[in-house]
């Protein structure tokens, strides 16, 4: 699904270049939950805009569903992201709209008659347990239901790459469980490809098959995570739960 | 009031009162979409959505800043020749529109571009992530997150070009702003006519405000109670 190989890429400041990301090497598998964790400032934000195509990085090679992202035109970068979907960490609604239309965007942008694309957006708002919010605003939602419909609008055009970017960070703890068992569910539902950035230890644990630590803009560690082991809270304790 | 008022003078206010609308229309459908489309310009390239032709938007903006600088009775002074070059005349109705349309565009342009950067940063990052083009982008995304603050635009951009219009006289443009001051004030018997004439310009600035603000606050569905 996914391949980097050697992708570095740096910003220029004034005076001098500042390394975001140092020579990243990894593979995703199709259907895997790869998580990708790390401090403030090691890179997550940067990783994620690169694999999900809104920013181009400096030197190495991206290979997104077997395609070099490099050769892309603006059209076929288009087409490749109407397979992902991206849930943001502040639910990302658009205020103006209701529910419906939130979580049927997606399709409406795509062509897809109102008919078509509310009885669609109904099916997922219930997938998310929120049907009865179809015809409210997003300001009248809690944390919780915001983010529930933000995985209701990401999973309405049937995905195969989900990028997930701290979608839990703004949300209290009771709630955050209940979106990580949403998320389990989606993905044993509709077995998309996910990547999970967030730099909750918990999280990572409960959700993910792999797991990247980032530190210094580099690849510290990689590999497989035993899911739901100790719920250790210190980033070096994780390691001792690879595989 | 009315009653205060002769009809002759009843007449003259009228005729103001027409004259002035006739500007504020005819300048308003030349700078609307000109100054809508530029101040759109301006705020997507502050967001990196447009690359192209960057020098260009610079020259425009410095452009629109310049205009915004000059005081506006000088702008009118300075806009007589280039009104008698291509229209053959250098006072009246023509050189006003002119005068108007241009502190009506470079006003828009400012307060457009305003309202599209103060609107959520996150609207740019979901529309690319869901492969939008660039009209849905506007379509879809921009319009529907600034409509309200781009309705309160459109609001203060009509009466910011009614204030100007007052003043247009001085080239020959008419209006309430003539009748109120070189038939009101500096009339010996005028001084109803002024009166008149302010209150009839403070009544379409609450129209206009009033209609705005019902406009922008019924489509606006980010305050709770919607």
């Amino acid at each position: 699904m996914i391949k980097l190989e050697h992708i570095s890429k740096s910003f220029k400041t004034k005076n001098n270049s500042v390394c975001a990301l140092d020579d990243i090497s990894l593979e995703i598998h199709d259907g895997e939950i790869f998580g990708i964790i790390g401090k403030s400032g090691v890179g997550k934000s940067t990783l994620l805009k690169i694999l999900s195509l809104s920013m181009m990085y400096d030197t190495g090679t991206y290979t997104l569903m077997d395609i070099d992202v490099k050769t892309l035109t603006h059209k076929d970068k288009v087409k490749l992201l109407q397979n992902t979907s991206f849930i943001y960490q502040n639910f990302s609604l658009l205020y103006n709209l209701n529910v419906l239309d939130n979580v049927s965007l997606p399709l409406k942008l795509r062509g897809v008659d109102k008919l078509t694309r509310h009885q669609k957006a109904r099916e997922m708002l219930a997938f998310v347990g929120l049907d009865s919010k179809a015809l409210d605003y997003p300001i009248t939602l809690s944390g919780g239901e915001a983010q529930r419909i933000s995985i209701a609008r990401a999973l309405i055009t049937d995905p195969k790459l989900l990028f997930l970017d701290e979608p839990t960070s703004a949300l209290d703890e009771e709630t955050a469980y209940d979106i990580l068992k949403l998320i389990r569910k989606l993905h044993e539902t509709f077995k998309p490809t996910i990547v999970f950035v967030s730099h909750q230890i918990q999280s990572i644990k409960y959700l993910c098959d792999r797991v990247m630590m980032l530190e210094d803009n580099k690849i510290k560690h990689i590999g497989k995570i035993d899911k739901l082991s100790t719920l250790s809270t210190t980033y070096d304790a994780i390691w001792g739960d690879i595989l | 009031m009315i009653m205060f008022i002769s009809q002759p003078d009843q007449l003259k206010l009228i005729d103001a009162a027409l004259e002035t609308f006739n500007l504020l229309l005819v300048s308003t459908f030349i700078s609307l979409p000109i100054g809508t489309l530029l101040g759109m310009m301006f705020a997507l390239y502050e967001k990196k959505v447009f690359h192209q032709f960057k020098s260009l938007v610079h020259i425009l903006s410095i452009l629109v800043s310049i205009i915004r600088s000059i005081p506006f009775v000088l702008l009118m002074v300075i806009i007589i020749p280039t009104s008698f070059d291509l229209f053959g005349t250098s006072i009246g109705f023509i050189p006003s529109i002119m005068a108007l349309s241009l502190i009506g565009i470079a006003t828009l342009a400012r307060l457009v571009e305003q309202a599209i950067i103060d609107m959520n940063p996150m609207i740019f990052d979901i529309a690319h992530s869901m492969g939008a083009s660039k009209y849905q982008l506007f379509k879809e995304f921009i319009f529907v997150e600034a409509r309200s603050s781009i309705i309160l635009a459109f609001t203060s951009f009509i009466v910011s070009l009614l204030a100007y219009s007052s003043v247009v006289y001085i080239i020959g443009g008419g209006g309430l702003g003539y009748t109120a001051i070189q038939i009101g004030y500096y009339s010996p018997v005028g001084k109803t006519l002024m009166w008149a004439s302010t209150i009839i310009m403070i009544l379409i600035v609450q129209v206009v405000q009033l209609l705005g603000n019902i406009l922008a606050n019924y489509l606006n569905k980010k305050k709770r109670g919607h």
